[in-house]
């Protein structure tokens, strides 16, 4: 196993890993009408209403706000995009 | 330009937040100086029906134009140097700041200058300021997550 394994939870890794570049293109277009900044924010909006449908369906997680859940998926792509 | 050579030099690691305050700043005088032009320049060519008046005044329009599109893209360069999310909120509530300090003026003039760039330039600025805003409530919401517990089992552990 590799040293930066980590450990997933309903939201993977690899969601993250799918979701960074979407979160880069739109959060750091330079940009922001160009239509690679729309169609990366839509890309990443879309995804993370998937994500967070899946999340909502269940039990433990019914309290779990939207905007909560957003920005923690913001942190963790920066999170992923400054050490790659 | 100075800026970009420096930024080239000091690499991501750079992370002096009053550099980054002076950027800001400058940027903001750089804005609301093209901007206070755009007003004089109104003041003087009362008549734009006139063809060189109107040219004039459309010279004037771009260059408000690209002082708000070029701070926009030195913020969000600025921005993803940055760790500290709050500098980074602070930078994009300046910048929609500067969006809001030109709409109040354009917004008076794209009605009486409407055949010089006025209304080209109002939209871009509202879009500026809408994406400025959007940056601003994404970046806090993340400032407000750190504050909150994580429920267990929800998110990978990204060490």
């Amino acid at each position: 196993m590799p040293d930066d394994a980590d450990t997933d939870g309903i939201v993977s890794r690899d969601d993250i890993i799918k979701l960074a570049p979407f979160f880069d293109a739109s959060e750091n277009a330079l940009n922001p009408l160009s239509r690679e900044a729309k169609e990366a924010k839509s890309e990443f909006e879309n995804l993370v209403t998937e994500l967070f449908q899946k999340v909502r369906g269940d039990s433990r997680y019914t309290s779990v706000a939207y905007s909560y859940f957003r920005g923690k998926i913001r942190l963790l792509c920066r999170q992923y995009l400054r050490k790659n | 330009m100075f800026l970009r050579i420096h930024f080239g030099q000091i690499g991501p690691m750079f992370q002096p937040s009053h550099f980054m305050s002076s950027c800001l700043d400058q940027i903001v005088e750089t804005n609301e100086a093209q901007v206070e032009a755009l007003r004089r320049h109104a003041a003087t060519h009362p008549d734009t029906t006139q063809e060189t008046a109107c040219m004039a005044f459309r010279r004037q329009v771009s260059l408000v134009e690209g002082a708000i599109t070029n701070s926009f893209a030195l913020v969000t360069s600025i921005a993803k140097k940055t760790d500290d999310l709050a500098e980074i909120a602070k930078m994009w509530q300046a910048m929609s700041r500067a969006c809001e300090h030109a709409i109040n003026l354009v917004s008076e003039l794209k009605d009486s200058y409407p055949f010089c760039g006025t209304r080209e330039l109002y939209n871009l600025l509202l879009d500026y300021k809408i994406a400025c805003d959007e940056r601003y409530h994404g970046v806090s919401d993340e400032i407000l997550c750190q504050t909150m517990p994580t429920p267990t089992g929800l998110f990978p552990e990204m060490t």
